[in-house]
């Protein structure tokens, strides 16, 4: 029987290298040294008996060896009590944590005397020292974060470990120790779930499913392939006992701060600012019910959860008419079942879906939603399902597998609401309907215009992208432990995944145009017209006035795929009881190919890593670790995928002779170059750390890392000839004028991060909750960004678009901000809980921004990243430029009545940004009359309300 | 650690900072252009000399005296045009006819990747147009040549007067002073070479780190007092008709570049046509085609840049 098992887990090995990339830790050990208390000399032999809520099939029982160490391992993360046996003696209890991906360390120095003590008393144990781990990071409870006010994104958790930053505050995306928001991995349940195009996370999970979540910022063992950090999701399991979570939040604008403000930096509230208050609110409902199916056997976890959320911008220059609100719908769906058939195998099956509609979502932006009527809103539909399955296999304490499988469907679909919703999901506004106002009816194939005079958007909304994505993954690995020279804890593992992305374009009416415009016919009274230019000037009888450029492309669908297997082994050697060697290397090859067959990489990475962790004080308490590793990135769709744009072509309207002029081409195949000599992006990480327990169930920390990030994907401009300022084009190097990007990972793209670490995790009572963390930090070099350029998105913040610029590009980078410091905090007491978390951090460099006169916007430097020159031609006048610091502090307040009802009913009230402040978070860096004023602030004062239901 | 934490490393010594930004240039030196916009165009202007067809810049002379170059004669009046270090000069030309600084191996300037040519050794200036002198003089388009030599040094490595100061203390002007007009580097000078895109008489140098250009008129020739504490330009006479405006393709010089008596600063002389379908081309038929203005009330002048002839 054991030999089938076996020989299964081995071709599911060998089928997993076709597929499959990455994988995470979902289980966590115990480990520790049973000594006689006056001798200190280990015990053999004793009886080891772990049981838990979480551990389904029974108890595990196991029995320390010659020098008295036992470890129990592949324990899914939860509390556990620890029975110690020795035969003619009474036991001892020990109750403990264990968090996913560490070993909690627990040596029992044994005597009668105590055994006999112990078996009355019984605290909650976490020993947090991390005693035989390189990893830094945090692992972060339900229970903890169910103590402090949170927006409900799991996301949001992240921020909350030494060493993350949040560049903006809205994007739920994360620099981990210097590498950029696209570099991090995104787990579930141990499966790789990161955007295959984007890099950045693409599901959404309910909040109250998370049971944990970790967070790696570095260290990382070689099971981890991550050019950043790696957010590893643990969702709730059922048990044997039945449980219900329902919860349901309410956020609304009469329980907020108004959010006017002035706009230089000094500007507070405006007292007498009449405007209305559009409605801005948001709703949650969540339900989660969990049990046994089969007692001690098969589990189950259901969950669901609603979110609507509303929001407006109170009407503005420069039409003046109040737009139609933001507003989303969402559904979160988790099912996760357990199965346990014996005690040597464990099954979960998990399924997961997270579709939302984002309606007018230019209503979400102040920069956007007075610039156009509702006519020209744009709506996205997201989301998709993904499930899970995995095969734990216990062949015995020595061996163990573990093949977990995967597949992923998620979908953007962005673009004109009329279109994408129908006309009925247009919301036409004020002065509606009146037939002579082309804004107050909708034509799904009348073009988009905007007037060039004052930004204005008219009569449709943004051009169609309907973006799916396809993921296959399967994972594959076995853990071996055993004795030579020491004790060995060996894994080795496949990880193997395929992609498979298919974008479809259309743009309403074939053209958007910008128009030359007229400002005098933007008004309430003219309703729209602006002056906009005829789309069918030059023809017989139609008039040509206004008409400037437009932009066309063709409808078309492409596809991109990519295939990526690695390979890893990696090592905890413990050659002394007081030293761990950590010592491991993966081997990772990438391939993707683009929409018309060529492959634009094949990329081949070796990542080895090395560290060693020493007790400094031999009692686990006292650990110091160093660490060398490198993670090679081979495999990303984003560079096949920026190659995968339609041609679209920009015409200038020429009075002289009545026609429309090719003024510029850009996308298509003739678009871009396939670079021969790629190098594989990687990061080279140096890290080294001293871990204290100061006190009970709390540990001390600090940490310093050098990491470097190299071959950064871009896209090198290569056909534009700029003059020596780089303001305009002379010319093109093959004669056409149009953009081509070659897709290269160029030596000069990398970014550099130089860090250090001081945090406090406590619980030194069952009251009290402390996490405190102050990371001083510098992230410098020109690797700013990857391949923005190339979409438009980011075209001044990439080195590689305009060579005179590169000189500017190195520098601080955007996620450098100096200090980050924060805080963590819940006490509870008779159902009583009081949580916060606060939050200092230094502000963010800024460039300024010059014109342009060829790519029409301020795209320029003249000063590297971060600094502004002040007075021309001055470099002695060269200063650093940021945002302002940033300080928030979110509180929660919850009692829970349970002592008057006997039922677990809590009602919690939220303050976010508790002292209102409302520090910039944007200003305008261009060179323009409004430069240095304030474009967003923080969010004010919010009160949110909430009741919660647990069984 | 914190100074290896500086990302501005490759900011330190003779560094490369870009183009000079010409935000406070007079319009002058901009071409009528908005540099914001891809600046604007610096078109020669056809003009006359001998009968021989000459092509010139045209920048204003705003100063009460702009013949005067120098003045040491006390403290109060001290004046002096900018200096400009000038790298290797050939004699009649202030532009050696190969540089003997140093290049990179086998090197050929790459218009797409190359912001300045590395071959050679850009002329290195000490004001800009819109800037002001210690004792608030303004820009001219004249400098005092402090002659330098790039021999040894790598191309293009000195790009400030502050490491010529403290490298060649002891270099000062030599007496020779050139009409060189820094231009808004976005802007277009044409006629130019069809290769490069760069004016046929547009040059490449530096100020404090920051690529500038300049348009070039050659020398200038100057009269002095005895001691020499003063230095005055000897201008050539540029004939205007008063039937057209100055730089309508007719006005006429009375030195070509190239020939003695050629001034970069023109005295502005008008005369009225005989017959306005037959205007003079030199000055001889200037006197004989036209009725001058012999005696103007107020001389105005004009700096007035000759194209060498191709």
């Amino acid at each position: 029987m054991r030999a089938r098992n076996l020989w299964l887990a081995l071709v599911l090995f060998a089928l997993g290298t076709t597929r499959a990339w990455a994988a995470g830790e979902i289980n966590g050990r115990l480990e520790g040294t049973v000594t006689e208390a006056q001798t200190g000399s280990p015990v053999p032999g004793a009886t080891i008996t772990v049981s838990g809520k979480a551990l389904i099939g029974g108890a595990k029982t196991l029995t320390t060896g010659e020098d008295g160490r036992y470890e129990v391992v592949e324990l899914p993360p939860g509390t556990y009590d620890l029975e110690v046996s020795y035969s003619g003696v009474k036991p001892i209890h020990r109750r403990v944590v264990v968090q996913q991906g560490m070993a909690t360390p627990v040596d029992i120095a044994w005597s009668a005397e105590l055994a006999e003590a112990e078996t009355t008393v019984v605290v909650e144990e976490r020993h947090l020292t991390k005693p035989d781990s390189t990893q830094s990071g945090a692992v972060i409870s339900a229970e903890s974060e169910g103590k402090v006010a949170i927006n409900h994104r799991y996301q949001q958790m992240v921020n909350q470990t030494a060493g993350v930053v949040q560049p903006d505050a809205a994007s739920l995306q994360f620099a981990v120790k210097g590498a950029s928001i696209l570099a991090n991995r995104w787990l579930v349940d141990g499966m790789d779930v990161t955007d295959p195009v984007s890099g950045t996370w693409s599901a959404n999970i309910n909040f109250d499913s998370v049971a944990s979540e970790e967070i790696l910022t570095g260290g990382m063992e070689a099971q981890y392939n991550s050019m950043g950090g790696v957010v590893n999701l643990i969702t709730a399991a059922g048990s044997d006992d039945w449980h219900i979570d329902s919860s349901f939040y309410v956020n609304n604008a009469a329980f907020s701060a108004p959010s006017t403000a002035g706009s230089q930096f000094y500007n507070g509230y405006r007292p007498f600012d009449n405007r209305p208050t559009p409605p801005t609110s948001g709703y949650q409902a969540n339900l989660n019910v969990g049990g046994p199916i089969l007692k001690h056997r098969l589990w189950f976890n259901i969950s669901g959860e609603y979110f609507y959320e509303q929001f407006s911008v109170p009407a503005g220059p420069p039409l003046n008419i109040q737009h139609p609100s933001f507003y989303r719908h969402q559904f979160l769906g988790r099912l996760k079942l357990t199965w346990a058939p014996s005690d040597k195998h464990r099954i979960t099956l998990a399924a997961n879906m997270d579709p939302a509609w984002l309606y007018n979502i230019d209503g979400r932006f102040a920069g956007a939603s007075n610039y156009e009527r509702g006519v020209a809103e744009t709506q996205q539909n997201q989301g998709g399902f993904f499930t899970t399955l995995q095969w734990e296999y216990f062949l015995n304490q020595n061996i163990n597998t573990m093949v977990q499988g995967g597949f992923q469907y998620s979908t953007i679909d962005y673009g004109a609401q009329g279109v994408l919703g129908g006309p009925g999901k247009i919301d036409f506004g004020p002065g509606c309907p009146n037939p002579n106002d082309p804004s107050c009816t909708y034509d799904p194939n009348r073009a988009r215009h905007t007037n060039a005079n004052d930004n204005t958007v008219w009569y449709q909304g943004d051009s169609l992208q309907l973006d799916k994505r396809y993921t296959v993954v399967l994972d594959p690995t076995v853990s071996l432990r055993g004795r030579a020279a020491g004790y060995h804890d060996a894994k080795i593992g496949i990880q193997s995944r395929y992609v498979y992305h298919t974008n479809e374009y259309h743009t309403p009416g074939g053209y958007q145009y910008t128009d030359g415009g007229d400002p005098s016919n933007v008004s309430m009274n003219t309703n729209g017209t602006a002056g906009l230019c005829d789309e069918m000037a030059g023809m017989a009888g139609h008039s040509d006035v206004n008409c400037y450029q437009r932009k066309g492309t063709p409808d078309a669908t492409l596809h991109d795929t990519g295939v990526a297997v690695g390979l890893f082994i990696q090592d905890r050697w413990k050659p002394l009881k007081w030293l761990t060697i950590v010592p491991g290397i993966r081997f990772d090859y990438g391939w993707t190919q683009n929409n018309t067959g060529q492959t634009v990489s094949s990329l081949f990475g070796i990542g080895p890593r090395l560290g060693a962790v020493v007790d400094l004080t031999r009692d686990q308490k006292t650990i110091f670790s160093a660490y060398y590793g490198r993670a090679n990135d081979v495999m990303s769709l984003m560079a096949a995928s920026a190659m995968d744009t339609p041609v679209t072509t920009t015409q200038q309207w020429n009075p002289m002779t009545k026609n429309w002029d090719l003024l510029a081409t850009s996308g298509g195949p003739s678009g871009y170059l396939l670079d021969k000599n790629l190098k594989t992006p990687h990061t080279d990480e140096f890290s080294t750390s001293l871990r204290r327990e100061i006190f009970l169930n709390s540990v001390a920390m600090i940490e310093y890392t050098y990491k470097q990030i190299s071959n950064i994907w871009d896209g090198v401009e290569v056909n534009q000839i700029w003059d020596p300022t780089g303001t305009k084009v002379r010319g093109f190097a093959n004669g056409m004028p149009q953009t081509i990007y070659m897709l290269s990972t160029p030596d000069a793209n990398y970014r550099t991060y130089q860090g250090v670490d001081f945090s406090i995790e406590a619980k030194p009572t069952p009251n009290w909750e402390i996490w405190a963390a102050y990371t001083l930090s510098w992230t410098y070099g020109p690797g700013n960004e990857q391949l923005g350029q190339i979409n438009g998105s980011e075209p001044g913040n990439s080195a590689f678009y305009n060579p005179r610029q590169r000189i500017f590009y190195d520098g601080f980078l955007p996620d450098d901000h100096r200090h980050n410091l924060k805080l963590r905090l819940a006490y509870s007491w008779k159902g009583l809980t009081v949580g916060g978390l606060f939050s200092y951090i230094s502000g963010a460099p800024l460039s300024k921004g010059y014109f342009n006169g060829f790519d029409g916007g301020y795209t320029n430097h003249r000063a590297p990243q971060g600094l502004d020159p002040g007075s021309p031609n001055n470099t002695g006048a060269w200063t650093e430029l940021r945002l302002p610091d940033l300080v928030s502090v979110d509180a929660r307040v919850s009692y829970d009545f349970h002592s008057l009802i006997k039922q677990h009913l809590i009602v919690i009230a939220d303050l976010f940004n508790l002292f209102n402040l409302q520090n910039g978070t944007g200003i305008d860096n261009t060179d323009t009359a409004t430069y240095g004023t304030v474009q967003g602030r923080q969010k004010p004062f919010r009160f949110q309300v909430g009741l919660r239901y647990l069984y | 650690m914190l100074s290896a934490c500086n990302p501005f490393e490759n900011f330190s010594g003779e560094f490369y900072a870009g183009t000079v930004d010409p935000a406070k240039f007079p319009k002058a030196y901009l071409g009528g252009g908005d540099p914001k916009m891809g600046g604007g165009e610096f078109d020669a202007i056809g003009a006359f000399a001998g009968g021989k067809a000459v092509m010139y810049y045209s920048f204003p002379a705003t100063a009460s005296d702009p013949t005067l170059l120098k003045d040491e004669t006390s403290p109060s009046s001290a004046y002096d045009v900018p200096s400009a270090y000038v790298f290797d000069p050939a004699g009649s030309s202030p532009f050696p006819t190969q540089s003997p600084c140093t290049a990179p191996p086998d090197y050929m300037f790459d218009l797409q990747k190359d912001a300045y040519a590395l071959n050679a050794q850009g002329n290195i200036f000490t004001m800009l147009p819109g800037q002001s002198d210690m004792l608030g003089n303004p820009y001219v388009p004249v400098v005092a040549e402090i002659w330098a030599s790039a021999a040894g040094q790598k191309c293009q490595s000195l790009k400030s007067a502050d490491i010529m100061k403290s490298g060649a203390p002891d270099l000062k002007p030599d007496g020779n002073y050139l009409a060189w007009a820094v231009i808004d580097p976005s802007a277009d000078v044409k006629p130019a070479d069809q290769a490069t895109f760069f004016g046929l008489d547009e040059h490449w140098g530096w100020y404090g780190h920051f690529l500038l250009a300049y348009v070039d008129g050659g020398y200038i020739p100057t009269t002095s007092n005895q001691d020499g504490s003063v230095v005055h330009a000897v201008t050539q006479d540029l004939w205007v008709s008063d039937t057209g405006m100055a730089g309508d393709g007719n006005d006429v010089f009375e030195h070509a570049r190239g020939e003695a008596g050629y001034s970069p600063i023109c005295k502005v002389r008008t005369y009225a046509p005989n017959n306005p379908n037959d205007l003079p081309k030199s000055v001889a038929e200037v006197m004989t085609k036209a009725v001058p203005d012999m005696d103007p009330a107020m001389p105005t002048y004009v700096y007035c840049l000759q194209m060498v002839q191709q």
